[in-house]
């Protein structure tokens, strides 16, 4: 199990077409991926887990990926963050 | 017991509601009702696994069902491709899908399990604060009446009239664009909201739409003539032909209006070669959110809150401070739900000078150089704390912003910001909820403020560019009088420096730069201040569709050389004559 920290930057933060990206990301994956925020925390390849995960702009948030492709799921869940879901 | 009276025949009834989707329809009222499931819990003719068999064709044939709608639809319309999308991505999320099984698993009907999942979900959501992920709720609800309906193989009638206006309890997004395929006139829905589905995609197909309309489906009769006016959210039943006359000269009119306008009132407002440019209406009044041009714009850029809020009252009146502060926050919450998601920007109340002399009876001699605006508001700070809390009050869906009137000093500035940090602290103290990233701006309408830009923006996260008070005070001329009204020109050389100046200093501290002011109410106009760089426009709404189609015709390029040219200019009418503004 391997896990990191990512921040969203995109402006209108995680609301529902970034979350379908992460499950799309996610589920390409064998890994169990979990998010965290602030504790919280939400099965990566469900869409509406991420729903009701509560991440505006700044928001740092914890990734989780267990299994045996981990590496380059949470490589790849990272890149999506990092690109702010192609909305900047 | 049935409290909720149907309205009569033949009767002119007007429902209320809230505009989804603008435009005008007639039609012929089509009743959806909602069909009741009755769960069956476990017994002796249920078969565990038939169920789950049923469960899981019943997510393909909802799945096949959004193929065929997107194929329909076509990939242009990226915004009804991504909302079928997100539905297929909610049928096949793990967790619904773990959590119906079991209920299943445990001896209960497919229908039962369905229900209680999505219900569970719904819940979950409903309790976050952010009122868009609360919109979502409500989409996973219509998800679910849907996914019941094929499960119960309960489909809606599919032989719809011409001329027909759907009204429903709730609508999903792909009976949306079932009726759509219908060539439905209107949609009327008891519940809803602006951002959910259903009224994203009545938006995209140009449906006419109101939702909100309280027991919609109880109170009107199938087969009844239903008028929809979708830019105020009202709806008549039985209109008087006096009512149904008038309403067909709105018709007329509007379709004129978009036919001289054409495609472009639809696109977001951009030049020419693309440069996104945002849109704004400036507000006075209440009764001004009903106007339809409203819905064109990007938000509000400007609301005169000395106008909006009857201060009148307050002073006569006798309300205490906090009463006062009571009434500004629901009328300006009023305004930003009105106008949710798009940003409303409120002005600080800019009293004094030539507004309310009856008011304020100051009497000085000079009152345009006087005790004004911002002034006023930091000589009465509880007075300006009040609307500050009002404003931050009303902030809590995230879509407001406020800026500060009249500054010349960076003081202003940083007593402005410590107060509204006094009343952040005030609230947080008394557990109110507001936008702690509210953004806080100021207008530039003196030349000692267009000259310190590149320090103001240290302090600020926008400027509001006022045109009117900046020229005025560039060059000493009140417009109202007449003897001196010739010397009032915005196109004035050192005006224009001025703008050029204020612009390039906010920029290069990477701080957006709107204008206020009619001063975009001539093409040519238009040209130079999206030549001069502004990121944002705010016009009176009746102003709205012409600026947004003057702005679609310029080049931005061409525009920073037009800007050029004109800055070459020695007078005022040099730069007239060359912009051709009579």
């Amino acid at each position: 199990m391997i896990a990191d920290y990512v921040e969203v930057i995109n402006p209108a933060g995680m609301h529902t077409r970034p979350a379908a990206e992460i499950v799309k990301t996610a589920s390409k994956f064998k890994s169990k991926i979990i998010l965290e925020v602030d504790g919280y925390s939400v099965n990566g390849k469900s869409i509406i887990g991420l729903m009701t995960l509560p991440a505006p702009q700044g928001t740092k948030v914890k990734i989780v990926a267990d299994g045996d492709d981990e590496e380059i799921a949470l490589k790849a869940l990272k890149e999506l963050f990092e690109r702010g879901f192609d909305e900047i | 017991m049935e409290v909720t009276k149907k309205i009569r025949r033949n009767t002119e009834t007007i429902l209320k509601g809230i505009p989804a989707s603008k435009g005008y329809a007639i039609g012929n009222a089509f009743i959806i009702r909602d069909f009741t499931i009755n769960p069956i819990n476990s017994g002796d003719n249920i078969s565990t696994e038939d169920e789950l068999k049923r469960f899981l064709q019943t997510i393909e044939e909802y799945e096949n069902e959004l193929e065929k709608y997107t194929k329909n639809i076509g990939k242009e319309n990226l915004l009804a491709v991504e909302i079928l999308e997100s539905i297929k991505l909610i049928l096949h999320d793990p967790e619904i899908i773990e959590s119906v099984k079991k209920i299943i698993n445990e001896g209960k009907s497919a229908e039962y399990a369905v229900l209680k999942t999505y219900q569970k979900y719904e819940n979950a959501l409903l309790s976050v604060q952010n009122k868009l992920i609360r919109e979502r709720a409500l989409e996973l609800s219509q998800i679910r009446n849907k996914f019941l309906e094929l499960l119960i193989n309960k489909k809606v009638s599919t032989s719809i009239p011409k001329d027909t206006i759907v009204v429903a309890t709730t609508l999903s997004a792909d009976q949306v664009i079932a009726f759509k395929e219908k060539n439905i006139a209107g949609l009327i829905t008891e519940m809803g909201g602006i951002t959910t589905h259903c009224s994203i995609l009545a938006r995209s197909f140009r449906i006419p739409m109101v939702i909100g309309v309280a027991n919609a489906t109880k109170m009107l009769n199938n087969g009844e003539r239903i008028l929809i006016d979708g830019y105020k959210g009202i709806i008549v039943a039985n209109p008087k032909r006096k009512t149904l006359v008038e309403f067909k000269s709105k018709i007329e009119d509007e379709s004129q209006l978009l036919r001289e306008l054409g495609e472009v009132i639809y696109q977001p407002t951009q030049t020419r070669d693309g440069r996104r440019i945002e849109l704004h209406a400036n507000l006075n009044y209440r009764f001004e959110l009903d106007d339809p041009e409203l819905y064109y714009t990007d938000g509000i850029g400007l609301v005169r809150t000395e106008h909006l809020i009857p201060i009148y009252e307050f002073y006569n009146k006798g309300l205490t401070l906090s009463e006062f502060e009571q009434l500004q926050y629901e009328i300006y919450h009023e305004v930003a739900l009105k106008m949710f998601p798009k940003i409303v920007t409120f002005r600080a109340f800019d009293l004094g000078g030539d507004k309310f002399p009856g008011l304020f009876a100051l009497n000085e001699t000079n009152p345009m150089l006087g005790f004004r605006g911002i002034r006023y508001l930091l000589a009465n700070p509880d007075f300006f704390k009040a609307q500050l809390r009002a404003f931050l009050k009303a902030s809590i869906e995230k879509n407001v912003q406020i800026m500060i009137p009249m500054i010349t000093t960076v003081e202003e500035v940083l007593d402005s910001l410590k107060l509204l940090n006094e009343c952040k602290q005030e609230l947080k103290r008394d557990g109110f909820e507001f936008d702690h990233n509210l953004k806080f701006g100021i207008m530039i309408e003196t030349p000692a403020a267009a000259l310190q830009t590149g320090v103001l923006a240290k302090y600020v996260d926008f400027f509001s560019i006022g045109t009117n008070d900046l020229t005025q005070y560039t060059l000493v001329a009140d417009r109202e009088n007449s003897r001196v009204s010739s010397y009032f020109s915005p196109f004035h050389p050192s005006v224009l420096a001025l703008m050029k100046y204020s612009i390039d200093r906010a920029k290069a501290h990477g701080k957006t730069v709107g204008i206020c002011g009619e001063l975009a109410s001539h093409p040519a106009a238009t040209t130079i201040l999206i030549g001069l760089g502004f990121d944002s426009i705010s016009v009176s709404t009746q102003n709205i569709l012409l600026v947004k189609k003057w702005i679609s015709e310029i080049d931005s390029n061409n525009s920073r050389e037009i800007l050029e040219k004109a800055l070459t200019f020695e007078t005022s009418d040099q730069v007239r004559d060359f912009l051709d503004i009579g």
